[in-house]
């Protein structure tokens, strides 16, 4: 059986009483009650107003979290090189990327994030790492690709298929993983496509809709291959994702698709549908996990500032055994 | 009575509207800064908070189409390669 520590990679933690913000799968001990508790999502959630962006942008490249979150690149609409960064309540300018690029490949954290492709408008091998300042070089891209897919970390990264115009055939079925200074090929999609939503980890990803026939199907990845998963609910392209989500518990919204307001969850198995953003956008960026979620700019039609933070109500409970 | 207010307000950001809010009243921001809010008295009193400006459906489709056709007029400029990588402005019929 595993242990938490091993689905977690966190120990168990000892502390004196519930902490004030538990995160959704949190587990810890309770020393004042004897008991060990656990933090669960208990209700639908909502989306509500964030801080407004310096910048209205589409397609720009979303990571990190609800309360560390960043936006890089993207068209204004030109294109271009700047970082913001959301603390939760207010935008901030962050670093310069190295070139204007939209629809940036990315993956990570505030402070460990990854960048890669994108276009100008074509795509490039550009690779680079953020460390919550600046933006430096990482290992060159395989392929000059755009609007990939992003899942993982700055040091096991993945990028999920991508536009390969003007090589042919343009919608890529390609994926390659990143170890934090080069890139490998990894498993092939069943289907190709671009401007897909994804989210999860280098070893446990998903990805959803995208362009052509892609347009409402996911693939999952366990590190080596690609499986079909569950059909999504409308067709969509170009948008948002809780991408630091896992595999069986993310979002997308955002999107071009029938209903711009229009957010899905996945369970690891099928789709369903979420509460609505309350300004429908396209080609929004997207942050955070399916509980505690970022929808960032996007076209709605005109180029956006508006951020919405999507939250799902945590509760606790005691663990017991029967 | 009607089921929907309809106005222009501009979002401030934070707290413009809260999760609170999205669980009292029907609320969908538009184009233009049109805004259809549930007709109740939580939605109305929001809407006055905001300083929003009420409109009747007719106007606030209006506002909310014009601003699409704008988009539609823009992206039709584009050349061929961008247009690949964007997405054509769809027509929005408020509630």
């Amino acid at each position: 059986m595993a242990s938490y520590n091993t689905i977690s990679g966190l120990k168990v933690k000892y502390l004196s009483a519930d902490p004030a913000n538990p995160e959704d799968g949190q587990v810890w001990y309770n020393s004042g009650t004897g008991k060990l508790r656990v933090a669960s999502v208990v209700g639908t959630g909502t989306w509500a107003s964030g801080g407004a962006m310096s910048t209205a942008r589409q397609d720009g490249g979303g990571f990190g979290t609800q309360t560390a979150g960043v936006v890089v690149g993207g068209e204004t609409p030109a294109r271009t090189t700047a970082t913001e960064e959301y603390d939760g309540a207010a935008w901030s300018t962050g670093g310069v990327y190295p070139a204007s690029y939209t629809s940036i490949g990315t993956a990570g954290t505030l402070t460990a994030g990854l960048g890669f492709g994108g276009g100008s408008p074509y795509g490039n091998t550009t690779t680079a790492e953020y460390d919550g300042t600046n933006w430096t070089a990482g290992g060159s891209f395989p392929l000059s690709y755009t609007a990939m897919g992003g899942a993982g970390t700055q040091t096991a990264g993945l990028s999920v298929a991508g536009d390969a115009y003007p090589t042919s055939p343009r919608n890529s079925n390609k994926s390659f993983e990143y170890n934090g200074a080069a890139w490998t090929a990894g498993g092939d999609l069943g289907t190709g496509r671009y401007a897909t939503m994804s989210a999860g980890t280098q070893t446990a990803a998903a990805t959803n809709g995208g362009t052509g026939p892609a347009a409402t199907l996911t693939e999952e990845y366990d590190g080596s291959s690609w499986t079909a998963g569950g059909t999504g609910l409308q067709p969509q392209s170009f948008g948002g994702s809780s991408l630091n989500g896992t595999q069986d518990d993310w979002m997308t919204y955002g999107t071009n698709s029938p209903n711009y307001a229009f957010t899905q969850g996945y369970n690891g198995t099928s789709w369903s549908t979420r509460p609505s953003l309350a300004t429908g956008r396209y080609s929004s960026a997207g942050a955070g996990t399916a509980s505690a979620a970022l929808c960032m700019g996007g076209r709605a039609p005109a180029f956006s500032t508006a951020t919405e933070e999507f939250t799902a109500p945590i509760g606790t409970a005691s663990i017991t055994t029967s | 009575m009607e089921l929907f207010i309809y106005g222009t307000a501009t979002n401030t950001g934070k707290g413009f509207f809260t999760h609170a809010d999205r669980q009292n009243f029907y609320l969908s921001g538009h184009p233009a800064d049109v805004w259809v809010v549930g007709n109740n008295e939580k939605g109305a009193l929001w809407l006055a908070e905001k300083n929003g400006v009420e409109k009747t459906k007719t106007e606030a489709q209006a506002l909310v189409t014009a601003e699409v056709e704008a988009a539609q007029a823009a992206w039709d400029l584009l050349s061929e390669a961008e247009q690949s990588m964007s997405h054509r402005p769809t027509q929005i019929t408020l509630p």
